[in-house]
């Protein structure tokens, strides 16, 4: 593993620094307590005196709301209090949204989705919560609904905001919650230089990633300082409390602890400020008790938002030789009733949809879609797998039209290594990355000029291979005005070492692979590192975990940290040595000097020296080195902010959108059973450049995970509305989330280690990289097995067998 | 209890709970999984949907692996219940929750104690289970951060630590 400097004064340390733990197979530093069952997810902790929240939610996708008689529910023995609209208006700031003001925390005179907040019954326990909130009577006016883009741009259609100008900044009418553009050289003929131009249009689904741990909190005010501790299953802890601050009008920043407890995944979908979150704030105040609520598992369905599906008119121009000249699309995003992180979902996906290619010319328009469904958010890939699954199966068709090899085409038309650091055509820098060596690499490892062309397996399946590939943002700044997480890392007098960050954990394991950076600076043994993480009362500011940042930025700022503590141990060492500091090594446990290491000491007796600060072991503070004077801090302090990332220009939506980029390209064997329908995923392939890989395990298991959720969401998944706007598969029995036995095992994962620079071991981001390709692969693989295109996801065998069938391949 | 039972009414309850003789007295409508987590504070036994469907809340009676969002407190009246806290010895872990550990089957850890369980009763029946065997026997466990890909190879290096042939 090569190693990575920090620029500047750090460079000469990170020379010196142990290799003994960053790129090993660690085991997670929570694993012990999950399998033994000692995880401590929201859910699991209890509060004396705790009251349960339950919602009235709303029946009716659209309607307005006549009344509310909560008379009934409030006359139950155990129930403290029932809630609407009225009883918090003046607590609140509405309309609230993370990019457009368009939610109300509790529906005032109308709802817009069929799961939205009416109401809310705080009670003793949560049945009695329960059983009340069905007593609660709710008069509703049925409205015409919306449920689909097309009936939302109609110029009849019914508003779903109707008094609402969500973007005051967009110029925008009707549904529509917001526009934006790509404008990427001749972008008024992106398709001047073609010789050949494909064009499709593609349908995306609407899905969600159902963590197995609902969302839920437990708020507890105190009547005495007016201060409110949320523990919640949240992504993003120090953001939480900020964005909380925003809706709620007596609370400031600093009146808002967020804790994480044990988060059972989050996918994206726990990013948002959700109105449960704010409910339990407030009724917490009211009745100056705990109040919790967890949702169960039809309200993470109705309610607990998920991918938005989008529909992607896409054309590709390429020339005979097979050069990509130009892009050319339309994006409509069915964002639901509210857009929460949709429009960002929009313009990121946009700015990043040339993908790993150089494509000169682009044109890309986006319109984010109000319609009467539950609010669509950041989903894991965040907008990527459905711009991708466009450009992908566009590229597959424009290399058969010239007759070319469809990997041929990419490689042609990929940016190679020794070009970077460069930028990109729609401004992104890209640095670093062998993007040529991930394409060949899985063309060899999926055997594909093997399986190219389709063939009929002995069994009488039909088999083909395809592909799609990765660029995948880490980090971005939109979502709090900078990138950039601070970290501390202290030791105490017997040498044992606490991280505290605002990365939080979701199962994805960035404090494992913090605890291997942190324990190599220092030398310790990594079972003698402890992570905090996200308490906003303890743990300094940062960002959370979304856009595969975790490693990038929370990990580079705790390795600055460990720094810092490094320098000092050294410094004290020296003293104690009568040597260079400089030329000292931690490592094993021990300080030493690297050319002679039996001259050094143990860093737990180094540890107590420096804590203690003694004269008599260290000599007057006269006899100090300047660094040891003024009492000696056995705390490191860290901070990385990103100084590439930028914001994307409005008028072209052109820019550097985030902090650095994972490239990658994944294949897939398909076997499609021509008598039912059925695809048989019969092998995976993928190789990325990751940077340095600071656990192996780690990114294999998350690598596996997101290609597995993607290919649940291309085979099978999909939110069924009826016309009037009610979710029809609501719960896991009619939601089929892939089982072992739907899907394959995935080894043939091959990840390249060319760092960046700018990271503090050369990190990239890992997590959400390899679901961005699976649908696009998947339905070139059934192309090229098939000949059919689908243009629509998921590919459920009730939509294959009839296209097999009107193909003439489907068999009885 | 008595079919006529109603769910208010109250139940007493004995059980072997993980070693140790329980009694409690319940409502009837009590289910096992709000039992344990509620009642013995055995809050490992994880609800991720209530319709039976995600095995989160599996745990062990009298060694077979069910679904405790699926069935009553008073159903195990009288029977061994087994549940993930109490399959490790002290501060050693069972072989079954060690592999899991070392071979990064569980990521968020919240599917993790239902795996876990329903592969102590699978290794019970079959100490050597194919893949295709792993595969069908875990199909009513869904894990969303793993892929399953390491839940398998945890299994298998489960089975070779606990009868030392491999596989
Ligand atoms: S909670 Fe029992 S099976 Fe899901
Ligand atoms: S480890 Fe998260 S659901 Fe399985």
């Amino acid at each position: 593993m090569s190693k990575q400097q920090q620029r500047g004064k750090q460079e000469t340390a990170s020379e010196d620094r142990s290799t003994e733990w960053v790129g090993e197979r660690v085991n997670s530093y929570d694993g012990s307590r999950f399998v033994s069952g000692h995880g401590r997810y929201v859910d699991d902790i209890q509060r004396p005196d705790m009251l349960h929240a339950y919602f009235v939610r709303s029946q009716f996708s659209h309607a307005k709301v006549l009344d509310v008689d909560t008379s009934e529910a409030e006359a139950q023995p155990g129930v403290e209090l029932v809630w609407t609209h009225d009883d918090i208006a003046d607590q609140v700031n509405e309309p609230f949204g993370y990019m457009l003001n368009d939610e109300e925390v509790l529906a005032s005179d109308r709802v817009t989705y069929a799961g939205q907040e009416i109401a809310v019954v705080v009670a003793d326990d949560r049945d009695t919560a329960q059983d009340a909130a069905d007593l609660v009577d709710v008069e509703y006016e049925r409205l015409d609904t919306v449920t689909t883009v097309e009936e939302a741009l109609e110029d009849d259609a019914p508003l779903v905001h109707p008094d609402l100008d969500a973007d005051p900044e967009n110029d925008t009418d009707g549904n529509v919650a917001w526009t934006g553009q790509v404008e990427v050289g001749n972008y008024e003929d992106p398709l001047a230089d073609a010789d050949v131009v494909v064009e499709e249009t593609f349908d995306t689904n609407k899905t969600t990633p159902a963590p197995m741990e609902p969302h839920g909190c437990i708020a507890d005010y105190n009547p005495a300082t007016g201060k409110v501790e949320l523990v919640s299953s949240t992504q993003m802890p120090h953001l939480l409390s900020v964005e909380l601050s925003e809706v709620l009008t007596e609370f400031e920043q600093r009146d808002i602890t967020c804790k994480l407890p044990d988060v059972g995944g989050g996918f994206g979908i726990k990013l948002d400020p959700y109105p449960f979150e704010i409910c339990s704030v407030l009724l917490s105040k009211a009745t100056q008790r705990p109040v919790k609520h967890v949702l169960d598992r039809l309200e993470e369905f109705t309610a607990g938002r998920g991918r938005a599906p989008e529909t992607l008119e896409g054309k590709i121009g390429v020339t005979e030789d097979g050069d990509i000249v130009g892009l050319d699309v339309d994006l409509l995003q069915n964002t639901g009733a509210a857009a929460a992180y949709g429009v960002a979902v929009a313009y990121s996906s946009a700015n990043c949809g040339q993908g790993p290619y150089l494509i000169p010319n682009q044109h890309w328009r986006t319109k984010v879609v109000y319609t009467n469904e539950m609010p669509t958010t950041a989903v894991r890939g965040f907008g990527d797998p459905q711009v991708t699954f466009m450009r992908e199966q566009l590229i597959e068709m424009a290399a058969e039209e010239i007759g070319m090899d469809a990997v041929e085409l990419r490689l042609q038309n990929s940016p190679r290594q020794e070009d970077m650091p460069m930028r990109s055509d729609a401004g992104h820098i890209w640095r670093n990355a062998d993007q040529i060596t991930c394409l060949e690499k899985t063309r060899e490892m999926i055997n594909w000029d093997e399986h190219r062309g389709g063939s009929k397996t002995r069994d009488g399946k039909l088999r083909g291979v395809g592909m799609g590939t990765i660029m995948k943002r880490g980090g971005n700044k939109s979502a709090s005005g900078g990138d950039f997480d601070e970290a501390v890392v202290k030791m105490n007098r017997h040498g044992d070492v606490t991280v505290l960050t605002a990365i939080a954990s979701i199962g994805q394991g960035t404090e494992t692979g913090i605890n291997q950076m942190v324990a190599d600076t220092l030398g310790v043994p990594i079972d003698r590192v402890d992570a905090v993480r996200g308490d906003t009362d303890a743990t300094p500011e940062g960002l959370g975990v979304w856009a595969d940042r975790g490693t990038i930025i929370g990990g580079s700022a705790a390795a600055r940290a460990a720094e810092e503590l490094a320098d000092t141990l050294k410094a004290v060492a020296g003293h104690m040595l009568e040597v260079d500091p400089d030329d000292l090594r931690l490592e094993g446990g021990r300080a030493f000097v690297a050319d002679d290491p039996e001259t050094g000491m143990e860093l737990d007796e180094l540890a107590n020296v420096a804590m203690l600060g003694n004269p008599e072991t260290l000599g007057t503070e006269a006899e100090r080195p300047e660094e040891l004077r003024g009492g000696i801090s056995l705390v490191g302090r860290g901070k990385y902010q990103s100084q590439e990332v930028e914001f994307v220009d409005p008028e072209t939506g052109r820019g550097n959108v985030a902090h650095s980029y994972t490239f990658g390209a994944l294949a897939i064997v398909v076997d499609v059973d021509p008598g039912t329908g059925e695809i048989d995923v019969v092998d995976v392939a993928i190789c990325e450049d990751v940077g340095n890989v600071i656990n192996p395990t780690l990114v294999e298991g998350q690598v596996q995970g997101a290609i597995i959720q993607g290919l649940g969401e291309a085979l099978y998944e999909e939110y069924v509305y009826d016309r009037n706007g009610n979710l029809m598969n609501g719960s896991m029995i009619d939601y089929h989330l892939p089982t072992a036995a739907d899907v394959p095992l995935v080894t043939k994962i091959e990840e390249l280690e060319n760092p960046d620079p700018t990271t503090s071991h050369g990190q990239k981001g890992v997590g959400e990289c390899p679901l961005v390709p699976t649908p696009a692969a998947l339905a070139n693989a059934v192309y090229d097995a098939t000949g059919i295109r689908f243009t629509e996801l998921p590919l459920a065998p009730h939509y294959v067998l009839p296209a097999l069938d009107e193909a003439g391949l489907r068999e009885i | 209890m008595s079919t006529e039972t109603k769910p208010s009414e109250r139940v007493t309850v004995e059980t072997t709970l993980n070693g140790t003789e329980v009694e409690q007295t319940v409502p009837a409508g009590t289910l096992l999984s709000a039992f344990l987590r509620n009642h013995e504070y055995l809050t490992g036994t994880h609800r991720g949907c209530e319709t039976a469907k995600c095995g989160a809340c599996t745990v062990l009676v009298d060694g077979d692996p069910v679904k405790s969002c699926n069935m009553l407190a008073a159903q195990v009246d009288g029977a061994t219940v087994t549940t993930v806290e109490g399959l490790a010895d002290g501060e050693d872990l069972h072989p079954v929750q060690q592999a899991f550990w070392d071979c990064h089957g569980s990521q968020c850890g919240y599917c993790t104690p239902g795996f876990v369980t329903n592969v102590v009763a699978l290794l019970e029946d079959n100490p050597d289970p194919s893949v295709e065997e792993i595969r069908s026997h875990l199909t009513g466990n869904i894990c969303r951060c793993t892929g399953y890909t390491k839940i398998i190879e945890s299994v298998q290096e489960a089975a070779a630590r606990m009868d030392g042939d491999g596989k």
